[in-house]
């Protein structure tokens, strides 16, 4: 135990002497945090013009409509009507400075009153197929309303709702938990990554190799620091988010960690694999951090796996991130314990055994081997 | 020129010294467009309803199946379940509030973003409904596309993913190397180097430029390979990506020089690279988003570049709200970068230490 509080302490004094990787776990993180709240955090309405030349009533009413029709995206109405003549209007349409144009006839109320299929002509953006469908999907939402303030007689099914919570969570929020385990994955890879560059650049390696003891003695300090290092630009991580947005797991902070910590273990001997197979510790933590990032994309770091399950590519059930992501949001933004915890647990207990097994067999191999 | 070409081998040279950086950094953005691809946003949406009993509820599920794109895909998927719990994700039952029927959708712990886009879809399976026994009276919607068809998300998320992977390739490779020349001590053969500073910088970032090109050329290839969308002129993707490349790279020797340690380098390249992707219209035209966004987006030069490219892949169709001021401005980040490497290179390379 005093020896291996000695190399704890050593490696501890090492790391101390290039602090700045523990900001490898926070920088990008809170870059990517920013640039994807500057994406979808903002108000996120369709910017469109509405030609209105109804000679009655009915086409300003629809167009009053737009305003009243709120999305629960982002708390704003789905279209923003622009203050632009028919002129502007097309300009801006062609150039892509607006979204759509909605065109409503001369005769839209005549023929309303008359009930002789009225019509409007919807002009819309689809460079790409999703928002082509919000188009769509929108305008069902506004005619909803339209008819409803018009007085049409009552639809044959109604609509209503549930929601488990009095308050909605944002899509931001469930983006900013896959960045939480982002920040762990990368903050024990950047630190395993320094504890074992510097023992190479300084020759320590051969040492290593040459230690009549068994090289756990070694490895298994520098894995617990790179994981506490990793714990903490996590919850450093947290805290942004429970200044930032509000949310923080309370009471379910450990099993956080002790989803997190699972989940970096596994990492922490990625990146010492890696790192020994390319013998060069650099190459193996560009990998693994790319890696990494590549995970967070396809493994539920910007929607729910649950939610997506179908869409999950096989490539991302190879990773611990993508079993754990969805109960970290349960314990951080919903505040309730995962149903499916013990679960997800052993099955991270699996991955980061397994990892610890084949990467810490590997490194000693390697290690012995070139010394 | 010879010295200039020999300088530029010797550079290609060095990539013998970081093959594995130069495989990932070249490769990792067209591996996680492949893997994104996959998973990509697709409009058809799985939703889950109560297995229908009557009539009314079996219209439903037939509206359910009729709501889509007249040119593209459908957007609703019904699954029949026999079970009124949302689990993970909602599911519709119809119930009778205060005897109306009603189709009660439920939502489990999800976010705001998947309620709008279940939400919307319900609403217009219903408005099918109302519709038809609205009959005449009912709003018929003629539909103009801007575009002859709804072209699928991935291409364009491909297409702004080019920028990427010439952006990643060059900052990273420049600034790992650059800071290796410190790190293992060969600065000191460019101090003692009789050639000028021009020409070894020409040389380093000239085999950048072609690098980053490379690495977009193979996105390139395996976004026509998987979409079958090819830009109208190969070429000139290239020319327009040349700007953000030596951008790129005057980042990445930048960083390298002035952190003179691989992994700060690196940190930058990487940083940089995925923020100016996330913020520079990597998954939607600046424009379509918010006023803040839009603004800053354009201050990234991602988004010019991808509107310069977006004609090429669309129809010809131009986006770009003012294409000269879009190059001026490109024009002066590549000459401030310029300037700001001369400077540091002088201090840091040959003013220092000679």
């Amino acid at each position: 135990m005093k020896r291996l509080w000695i190399l704890f302490k050593t490696e501890f004094n090492v790391w101390k002497h290039d602090p700045i990787t523990a900001l490898g776990g926070v920088i990008p993180c809170l870059f990517i945090l920013i640039a994807f709240a500057l994406l979808f955090g903002g108000r996120l309405s369709f910017k469109i013009a509405v030609v209105n030349d109804d000679q009655g009533e009915y086409g300003q009413v629809l167009v009053d409509t737009f305003e009243e029709v709120i999305s629960p995206l982002d708390q704003a109405p789905y279209y923003a009507v622009q203050k632009m003549d028919e002129v502007q209007a097309w300009q801006a349409f062609e150039e892509y400075r607006i979204e759509g144009i909605w065109v409503i006839p001369e005769d839209f109320s005549a023929r309303i009153e008359a009930g002789d299929q009225p019509e409007i002509d919807m002009y819309f953006m689809n460079y790409n197929d999703d928002r082509a469908k919000n188009h769509r999907i929108y305008s069902a939402e506004v005619l909803w309303q339209f008819y409803q303030t018009i007085g049409q007689p009552t639809p044959p099914l109604s609509r209503a709702e549930t929601y488990p919570l009095p308050e909605m969570v944002d899509w931001v929020s469930i983006i900013s938990v896959g960045i939480v385990l982002l920040s762990v994955t990368l903050g024990s890879i950047f630190n395993m990554f320094i504890l074992t560059y510097k023992a190479q650049i300084g020759k320590v390696t051969l040492e290593f190799g040459l230690s009549p003891r068994s090289l756990g003695w070694v490895l298994l300090p520098k894995t617990v620091l790179a994981l506490l290092f990793g714990l903490v630009t996590g919850t450093i991580f947290l805290v942004i988010i429970r200044v930032w947005l509000g949310f923080w797991p309370s009471g379910y902070l450990w099993a956080v960690w002790v989803l997190a910590g699972l989940t970096a273990i596994f990492w922490t001997q990625v990146a010492l694999a890696l790192g020994l197979v390319a013998r060069n510790y650099m190459s193996g933590a560009v990998g693994s951090i790319l890696g990494a990032m590549i995970i967070f994309f396809i493994g539920g770091g910007l929607s729910m796996v649950r939610a997506n399950e179908e869409s999950v590519t096989w490539v991302a059930w190879l990773f611990p991130n993508t079993y754990a992501v969805d109960p970290v949001r349960d314990l951080v933004l919903f505040n309730t314990w995962p149903l499916d915890f013990w679960q997800v647990l052993i099955t991270l207990l699996a991955f980061a055994s397994v990892a610890v097994l084949i990467g810490s067999t590997f490194s000693v191999r390697k290690l012995r081997r070139l010394g | 020129m010879k010295r200039y070409l020999l300088l530029l081998l010797n550079e290609f040279r060095l990539s013998r010294t970081a093959l594995i950086v130069h495989t990932i950094a070249v490769l990792q953005p067209t591996l996680m467009y492949v893997l994104m691809a996959v998973m990509m946003v697709v409009p058809t949406f799985d939703m889950r309803i109560v297995q229908p009993e009557t009539e009314l509820e079996n219209d439903l599920v037939i509206a359910m199946e009729e709501v889509g794109s007249p040119i593209g895909s459908n957007y609703i998927n019904p699954i029949l379940t026999t079970q009124a719990n949302p689990e993970h994700k909602q599911v519709i039952e119809i119930v009778h509030i205060d005897g109306v029927p009603t189709a009660l959708q439920s939502y489990g712990f999800i976010d705001s973003n998947l309620v709008k886009n279940l939400r919307n879809r319900l609403t217009a399976a219903l408005l099918v409904l109302w519709n038809r026994e609205l009959g005449s009276q009912a709003v018929l919607v003629d539909e103009h596309p801007w575009l002859p068809q709804d072209v699928p998300y991935t291409v364009y998320f491909g297409m702004a993913m080019i920028p990427l992977a010439a952006y990643l390739a060059a900052a990273m490779i420049g600034g790992y190397l650059m800071a290796q020349e410190f790190e293992h001590g060969t600065i000191l053969e460019y101090r003692l180097c009789p050639t000028s500073d021009s020409l070894l910088l020409a040389a380093k970032i000239t085999r950048l430029l072609l690098t980053g090109l490379a690495a977009a050329a193979i996105l390139y290839i395996t976004l026509g390979a998987i979409t079958g969308v090819w830009a109208s002129s190969a070429p000139a993707v290239f020319v327009i990506l040349l700007p953000l490349t030596l951008i790129a790279a005057c980042i990445g020797i930048l960083a390298g020089l002035l952190t003179r340690s691989s992994l700060p380098s690196f940190l930058v390249g990487l940083a940089s690279a995925f923020v100016f992707w996330l913020v520079g219209s990597g998954f939607g035209l600046a424009a379509g988003f918010s006023p803040i966004f839009e603004r800053i987006s354009r201050l990234i030069p991602n988004t010019p570049i991808i509107e310069m490219l977006f004609p090429y892949f669309y129809f010809g169709r131009e986006v770009a709200p003012n294409p000269t001021a879009a190059k001026l401005q490109l024009a002066g980040y590549c000459l401030v970068l310029l300037v700001m490497l001369a400077i540091v290179y002088r201090q840091r390379v040959t003013s220092m230490q000679r």
